[in-house]
C-alpha cells in the first residue's frame, strides 16, 4: 500500500543506505497518453492529493 | 494486499489542491516540465521509497525527458491502448532504453476507451494489446539489442488498465484474485466502474511492477556509469560510482534547472553517483571550472525542497545556492581534472526561430540575462544576439517550445516577439576550392578550403560520440576508426561547433596559435550564418592549409583576422555547390478506414513522402516524412477531412535538400527578411581580400 510519510521519515529513507529499497524512475510516453493522470492517481492513493484533484475528477470531463 | 487512503498529516508536502505548479500547464492540459514526486510504499513487509519523474510528452519539451532519464534507473513506458505506439513513444524508448539504459516496464493505459468508445470484443481488445506489446518490444530491441530487455504479460512486466477510472492489473494479480478479464467488460456494460476501482486498484500493479521489475540504484548504476561516464571504470572513482559508495569521492550531475514559476528562484536538480553531498559545503563545477557553495540541500517534491542536509550516492537531490547549466558535473573541491559525465543527449535540434527584443531598449542586458538562464535550463533551445537589430534570435525544436519560453521571459522583461520562422541549413555538397586570402592590411594570409563533412562524422557528432570538449587523442582514434579520417588531420581538429568542424592542417605555420581564438570565433559566426542567406551551416568541414601571421601583434587584430578568414570561408563555400536544406518531420497519422484517401491526398499536396501504410482493424496508420514548412495548416486540413477523428504525432527527422526549383526563391525570401542584398552572393564580392591577385577569375555562383 502507498503510504504517506512525514518529512522526517522521508529524510531518513533518503539517507538510508538500503539501496535495494529505492527506485528512481521516469514515466515516459507520447503526448496525452496519460502520464500525469497516472502519477496523480498514485499521489492521490498515497493521500498526497485531495481526491478531487486527481484522476476521478476527470470523470466529469 | 489491502489498500487504504491514509489521512494526510499536516506538513508542507500535502496541502495541495492540484498538482501542477504551472499556470501554463493547467491552462493547456499538457505537461511542460518534468516534476518529481516522492512516494513510499510497503510491499511484502518492506518499505520502499520511489522518486518518480512525470515527464512531458510533447516533442517541444523532449529535453525535459532526456534530463529526467539521466537521473533515472528505470522507466515506466506508457502507451494509450487506442492510439498505440506513436512517434514520441519511439523517441522516448530510444532515449530511455537506448541512450540512458533505463530498464523498462509497460503500462497500457486507456483500455476503457477500447471497451466503451470502440466497443471492441474481449478478443479484439486482446489482439490490440498484444500488438502494442509487440511494437514496444521491437523498439526496445531496436534501440538496446544488447540488453535482452523485453516486456511481457506473463512476466508481469506489462500492466493494463485505465488511469482515469483508477483500475488496472497485471496477469499475475488477476490470477491471484481469481478474476476473469471478461468481468471488466461486464462491469463497463453495467456502468459499475466503481467495482473495478475498488477490486482492481491501479496502484497495485504499478507499484508491484516498479518494485519487482525496475532496478534499484544498486543494480542499475554500474551499467549506467559505463554509459554516461567515459573515465577509467577501474579507477578509484569508477569503482566508487559503480559501487554507489557514499564514502567515496563526490561525483554528482546537475540534470535539470527548476525555475520556480512564481518566485523565479533557481533550484538545481541532479543525482549523486558517489560520495555524499552536504549542505554548507563547497563543491567544484567541472565544466565551468569554479567553486561554489551549496546553501540549501534536499529532495524535490513537485515545487518544494524538502530539506535534508546530507544526500548520499544513489539519490536525486535538489540544491540551492548557485547557477549552472543543466549537464554540469559536480565534484569535491580537490578533484580538479576529473573526467566529467558525457553530455545529455537530446532528440532534436533547432528548426524554428523567433526574434525578440525588449519593448524598452534599455532592458537589452536584462533580457540577455533571462534568455541565458532559460537556455541554460533547456539546451534544446539556443540563442544569439543580432548586433545590428539588437534582437535576440531564439531557436528551438518547435513553435510551442518558443511560445512557452517567450512567455516566461516576458514575465520578467516585456518583449516584442516576431512570428516563428523556419530555420534552413546551408550545406556544401562538394569540395570547394582552396582559397588564399589576405587581411585588409595585407600583412597576414590564410589558405582555407571548405568541404562537406562525411555523414558518419555528422552522425558521431549528433550522437555525442565525439564532442568539442573530449580528449583529442581519444577523438582522433574514434574518427580514424569509425569515419576513416586521416589520423594526423583528426588530431588537428580545432573546434567542433554544431555539426561543423574546423581543422588546422597547416605544417608549421608560425604564430598561428596567436590568432587561433579569432579564427575560431569567425568560424562560429560563419556557421551561424553562412553565405547563401546567413542561415546556419550543417556538416561543414573547414580546413586551414597554410597561414602567414605577421610578427607584430599590432597587425594581427581581430578585424584583420576576420577580413581574411570570412573572405576565404565565403568564397570557398560558394565553390562547394552550397544548397539550402529544409527541416523534415517524420509524421505518423492514424485515421479511421475510409478517410485514408483524403489524408493521402492532403499529404501529397504538401510534398510529403509516404513511407508505410498499415491496416489495423478499423484504422489505417500512415507514416511518412513532410517538410516542416508545409505543416502550418496541416492540422486543420486533417481535422476537417476526417471530422476530427484522426490522430497524429510528429518529430524532427533531419534535413533534406530543398527542391531545385525552390532554392533561389527561398534564398531571396530569407535575404529580403534579413535586409541582405537581393541577389545570389558571388565570390567576386570578397575578391578584395584575395591573394596574390585581388581578382576572382573562377566561375560565378549559380543554382
Ligand atoms: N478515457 C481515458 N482517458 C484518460 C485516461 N488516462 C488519461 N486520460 C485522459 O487523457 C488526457 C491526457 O492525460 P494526461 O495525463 O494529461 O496525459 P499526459 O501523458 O500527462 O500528457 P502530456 O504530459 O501533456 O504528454 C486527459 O484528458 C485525461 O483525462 C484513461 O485511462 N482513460
Ligand atoms: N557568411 C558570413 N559572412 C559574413 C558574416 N559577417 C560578415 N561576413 C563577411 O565577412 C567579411 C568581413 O566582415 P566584417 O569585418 O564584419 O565586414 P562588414 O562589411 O562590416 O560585414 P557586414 O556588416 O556583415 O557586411 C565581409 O565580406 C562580410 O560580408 C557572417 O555572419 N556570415
Ligand atoms: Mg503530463
Amino acid at each position: 500500500m502507498v503510504r504517506v510519510k512525514n518529512p522526517d521519515e522521508i529524510a531518513q529513507m533518503v539517507r538510508s543506505t538500503a539501496l535495494e529499497n529505492k527506485r528512481i524512475f521516469s514515466i515516459v510516453a507520447h503526448i496525452d497518453h496519460g502520464k500525469t493522470t497516472t502519477t496523480d492517481y498514485l499521489l492521490k492513493r498515497a493521500g498526497l492529493m485531495s481526491p478531487d484533484a486527481a484522476g476521478e475528477l476527470l470523470l466529469t470531463d | 494486499m489491502q489498500l487504504e487512503n491514509s489521512s494526510s498529516p499536516t506538513n508542507c508536502l500535502h496541502a495541495r489542491a492540484g498538482r501542477s505548479s504551472d499556470e501554463e500547464e493547467r491552462k493547456r492540459g499538457i505537461t511542460i516540465f518534468t516534476s518529481v514526486a516522492l512516494l513510499s510504499y510497503d510491499y511484502q513487509g518492506q518499505n520502499y521509497l520511489f522518486q518518480l519523474n512525470d515527464t512531458p510528452g510533447h516533442i517541444s519539451f523532449t529535453g525535459e525527458v532526456s534530463r529526467a532519464l539521466r537521473g533515472s534507473d528505470g522507466v515506466v513506458l506508457l502507451v494509450d491502448a487506442l492510439e498505440g505506439v506513436m512517434t514520441q513513444t519511439e523517441t522516448n524508448i530510444r532515449l530511455a532504453v537506448g541512450e540512458e539504459r533505463c530498464k523498462p516496464v509497460l503500462f497500457i493505459n486507456k483500455v476503457d476507451r477500447l471497451i466503451k468508445e470502440l466497443r471492441l470484443t474481449p478478443k479484439e481488445v486482446g489482439k490490440r494489446l498484444e500488438q502494442i506489446a509487440m511494437d514496444v518490444n521491437s523498439l526496445i530491441k531496436k534501440y538496446a539489442p544488447d540488453t535482452g530487455w523485453r516486456v511481457s504479460f506473463q512476466d508481469g512486466t506489462i500492466a493494463i488498465g485505465s488511469a482515469k477510472h483508477g483500475w488496472g492489473f497485471t496477469i499475475d494479480i488477476l490470477k491471484e484474485k481469481g478474476i476473469d478479464p471478461k468481468v471488466i467488460f461486464e462491469k463497463y456494460e453495467k456502468g459499475e466502474e466503481k467495482w473495478l476501482r475498488e477490486n482492481l486498484p491501479l496502484d497495485e500493479p504499478l507499484l508491484r511492477m516498479i518494485v519487482k521489475h525496475l532496478p534499484s540504484p544498486k543494480e542499475a548504476q554500474p551499467e549506467k556509469i559505463r554509459r554516461i561516464w567515459p573515465g577509467d571504470q577501474d579507477s578509484e572513482l569508477g569503482k566508487a560510482m559503480r559501487g554507489i559508495d557514499p564514502d567515496g569521492p563526490l561525483m554528482a550531475m546537475i540534470t535539470k534547472l527548476f525555475i520556480h514559476p512564481r518566485t523565479k528562484r533557481v533550484v538545481l536538480i541532479g543525482r549523486v553517483f558517489s560520495g555524499t553531498l552536504r549542505a554548507g559545503e563547497q563543491v567544484r563545477l567541472l565544466t565551468a571550472k569554479r567553486l561554489e557553495r551549496v546553501q540549501r540541500l534536499g529532495v524535490m517534491e513537485i515545487t518544494d525542497i524538502l530539506d535534508i542536509p546530507e544526500i548520499p550516492a544513489g539519490n536525486l537531490f535538489a540544491l540551492y545556492g548557485f547557477h549552472c547549466p543543466a549537464g554540469e558535473t559536480i565534484v569535491a573541491p580537490d578533484m580538479e581534472g576529473v573526467t566529467p559525465f558525457v553530455e545529455i543527449k537530446y532528440a532534436a535540434e533547432p528548426v524554428v526561430s523567433i526574434a525578440i527584443k525588449p519593448l524598452n531598449p534599455q532592458e537589452l542586458d536584462k533580457l540577455g540575462k533571462w534568455v541565458k538562464l532559460w537556455v541554460s535550463a533547456d539546451p534544446t533551445a539556443q540563442f544569439r544576439i543580432d548586433e545590428e537589430t539588437k534582437e535576440y534570435i531564439l531557436s528551438g525544436i518547435d513553435p510551442l517550445q518558443l511560445e512557452i519560453l517567450t512567455k516566461r521571459i516576458n514575465e520578467m522583461v516585456r518583449i516584442k516577439v516576431s512570428p516563428p520562422i523556419i530555420v534552413y541549413r546551408e550545406v556544401p555538397t562538394q569540395r570547394g576550392m582552396e582559397v588564399q586570402t589576405k587581411s585588409n592590411n595585407a600583412l597576414n594570409r590564410i589558405k582555407i578550403y571548405v568541404e562537406p563533412l562525411d555523414p558518419v562524422t555528422v552522425d558521431l557528432i549528433r550522437k555525442g560520440v565525439i564532442t568539442d570538449k573530449m580528449d583529442r587523442k581519444e577523438r582522433a582514434k574514434i574518427l580514424h576508426e569509425k569515419a576513416g579520417w586521416d589520423s594526423r588531420e583528426a588530431r588537428r581538429i580545432w573546434l567542433i561547433y554544431g555539426t561543423n568542424i574546423l581543422v588546422d592542417n597547416t605544417r608549421g605555420a608560425q604564430r598561428l596559435d596567436r590568432i587561433k581564438s579569432y579564427i575560431e570565433s569567425n568560424f562560429i559566426d560563419f556557421c551561424n550564418g553562412a553565405t547563401l542567406a546567413r542561415e546556419p551551416t550543417l556538416g561543414v568541414k573547414a580546413v586551414i592549409t597554410d597561414a602567414v601571421v605577421h610578427t607584430d601583434p599590432a597587425h594581427t587584430g581581430y578585424s584583420e583576422v576576420r577580413s581574411m578568414v570570412m573572405a576565404a570561408l565565403n568564397i570557398s563555400f560558394l565553390t562547394a555547390r552550397p544548397r539550402l536544406y529544409e527541416p523534415i518531420l517524420r509524421i505518423d497519422i492514424t485515421t479511421p478506414i475510409g478517410t485514408e484517401g483524403q489524408v493521402m491526398s492532403i499529404l501529397n499536396k504538401k510534398r510529403a513522402t509516404i513511407k508505410q501504410i498499415q491496416h489495423m482493424e478499423d484504422l489505417v496508420r500512415i507514416t511518412g516524412e513532410i517538410p516542416a514548412a508545409e505543416t502550418q495548416d496541416l492540422v486543420d486540413l486533417l481535422r476537417s477531412a476526417t471530422q476530427g477523428r484522426c490522430f497524429w504525432g510528429y518529430e524532427p527527422s533531419g534535413f533534406r535538400e530543398l527542391p531545385k526549383a525552390m532554392q533561389v526563391d527561398k534564398i531571396m525570401e530569407i535575404r529580403k527578411r534579413k535586409g541582405l542584398p537581393l541577389e545570389l552572393p558571388q565570390p567576386k564580392l570578397y575578391e578584395k581580400n584575395l591573394y596574390p591577385v585581388e581578382k576572382w577569375t573562377g566561375p560565378s555562383f549559380e543554382i
